[in-house]
């Protein structure tokens, strides 16, 4: 049918042309009517056998490892601004494994977590939570870095925080005026510019990313070696093994005034 | 062209092609040998994002869809119909699914080398394994990389990646250049290591010029993963298509910008410049057919309303 309609164009533009008179125009011109279209890719038109072939053995590996239930959730957890289920969740995941694992390495000084929510990649359901779940939440290897900032890069830090209206944080309580920081607390201590603080993040917000490039001004920059998706799976283990859900809260780390 | 200017002569084939689709008289004249010299298919997938299975079936958006298999279905059917196919990517083929994490890329070179990718463009993730990551993956790929505006150090890199390639296909000489986003921001210093970036828009012109009226090529393609709009002080396909000049077709990619219909654009010298992109995930697959004339015309033409995007000559 399609080739009918391509014949029956040709021989119509040729006659057209000679009735015409445009056939300096179109003699050397072999035109029919063609496709510039966005297709949709799915099964309709069947599978390539030989490219399912080459899939499977990897498919296989890739389920024998990732569909491995590795605890549950209570609730469905989303991404969002100001401060969200899936951020808090999250970032407290870092702060617990920062303390637990790096404590000796802080000098006493506060922490804040920061991740980015363009960085977590998608929600988690309700129910059983497998590994795969946890690498489609962060397929980035990024790893967690700890960084030693002077007062003003804090601040700066903050503000741009506020500025986004948000992002996922751990240790800090802040307080928005419309996109400026109001307030910002460590614990019962209000921030102080004069101080120096602990950033935990991914290696990634660490060299830039999301324009963060004043965070290369630090006293102190360790990595830590450790995968941030391997920390969210250990510390999911570690919940389950208590015998709990996952079960995070909205507690005003950031809010509006 | 003899007066007969460049909008009346597209009023005409318009009306000469909503008349061919409804003439129902069967065929007297066989297309010649001529015909296959003188269509290109140009084929086009972006930001893939290492979905070698479908997406899943309760999926908010795209249930089911994309897939490598599915895809490379898809190709071969249109690879059957017995036309030239040039088929691209348009980058951030990497990054997503346990696929990169488990295996570094290696699963998408094979299977798009299996698909006969003619080649591909360096999107911002296809940096994410740092450079000898991409290094290692493309040794499974039998198909080029182009990037025309990272300019590698890498001993490896910078020999296998190209700055632009020529295909020709009978007469038709096909000029391909490849545009990567400002790294800045988006590519962590550490991954792009020595890497240098050159402004896309300048590049661009250069490249265009170049592949045009330097190398004679028929028509001249931009392997893009600018995205479609630009943000912020990251320029767009949109933005670029019209400041430039030589380019007849943008691939698009980066802003997963699903367009069903090809956008067409006018550049600075009033010319048609097409753009495609299709979503992510490989759940779209873009189809330009390109009709060339002995005479080095072109034109394009879209299935569904027979309009005619484009003619030049």
């Amino acid at each position: 049918m399609k080739n009918n309609l391509k014949y029956q164009s040709f021989l119509f533009i040729a006659l057209l042309c000679l009735a015409l008179g445009f056939l300096p125009a179109c003699k050397t011109a072999s035109y029919d009517s063609g496709k510039a279209v966005s297709l949709m890719v799915d099964d309709s038109l069947g599978v390539d056998s030989t490219v399912l072939a080459m899939i499977e053995p990897y498919r296989l590996q890739i389920d024998s490892s990732m569909n491995i239930v590795i605890g549950v959730s209570s609730k469905a957890l989303e991404k969002g601004t100001p401060e969200s289920l899936l951020g808090n969740f999250c970032s407290d995941m870092i702060l617990e494994t920062v303390y637990s694992s790096f404590g000796d390495s802080l000098n006493g000084l506060p922490v804040m977590v920061l991740l980015n929510n363009g960085g977590l990649r998608t929600s988690l359901p309700v129910g059983n939570i497998t590994i795969s779940d946890i690498f489609r939440l962060m397929p980035f290897d990024n790893e967690l870095v700890l960084i030693e900032l002077g007062g003003a890069e804090m601040k700066r830090l903050l503000g741009k925080i506020a500025g986004m209206g948000g992002m996922p944080v751990a240790g800090v309580r802040l307080v928005l005026n419309a996109t400026n920081l109001a307030k910002a607390s460590f614990g019962t201590e209000a921030f102080d510019p004069n101080k120096h603080y602990f950033l935990a993040t991914s290696d990634y917000l660490s060299n830039g990313g999301d324009g963060l490039d004043f965070l290369s001004v630090n006293f102190r920059y360790i990595k830590t070696g450790l995968l941030i998706r391997n920390i969210f799976i250990e510390n999911i283990k570690n919940i389950t093994a208590k015998g709990k859900t996952i079960n995070p809260v909205l507690d005003g780390r950031i809010r509006y005034e | 062209m003899g007066g007969f200017d460049m909008s009346s002569r597209r009023d005409f084939l318009k009306t000469i092609f909503s008349a061919g689709a409804v003439l129902a008289t069967p065929p007297l004249l066989r297309a010649g040998q001529s015909d296959k010299i003188n269509r290109l298919v140009v084929l086009h997938t972006n930001d893939s994002h290492s979905q070698i299975e479908p997406l899943p079936a309760n999926h908010h958006r795209f249930p089911g869809q994309g897939g490598y298999a599915a895809r490379g279905s898809v190709i071969r059917k249109i690879r059957e119909e017995g036309h030239p196919v040039l088929l691209f990517d348009s980058g951030d083929i990497f990054q997503g699914t346990p696929y990169y994490n488990m295996y570094g890329g290696e699963v998408e070179m094979k299977l798009m080398s299996e698909m006969d990718y003619s080649a591909a463009c360096i999107g911002n993730h296809e940096f994410d394994k740092g450079l000898d990551g991409l290094a290692s993956a493309m040794q499974f790929a039998t198909f080029p990389f182009i990037s025309s505006n990272y300019i590698f150090n890498h001993p490896v890199l910078s020999k296998a990646i190209l700055k632009y390639k020529i295909f020709t296909i009978g007469k038709i000489k096909v000029g391909v250049f490849a545009l990567g986003v400002k790294p800045y921001g988006l590519i962590g210093k550490i991954p792009f290591g020595d890497t240098e970036y050159r402004e896309p828009v300048a590049t661009a012109a250069e490249m265009a010029y170049f592949l045009k009226k330097e190398k004679k090529c028929s028509i001249v393609i931009c392997l893009s993963h600018l995205g479609y709009k630009t943000d912020g002080d990251y320029i767009g396909d949109y933005e670029l298509a019209k400041q430039s000049k030589n380019i007849d077709l943008i691939l698009g990619g980066h802003s997963h910008t699903l367009l069903s219909n090809p956008i067409t654009v006018y550049n600075s010298d009033n010319e048609e410049v097409i753009i495609t992109q299709n979503a992510s995930a490989g759940v779209r697959l873009s189809r330009i057919d390109c009709y060339f004339s002995h005479a080095g015309k072109m034109i394009f033409v879209d299935a569904h309303t027979n309009k005619i995007f484009k003619i030049q000559g």
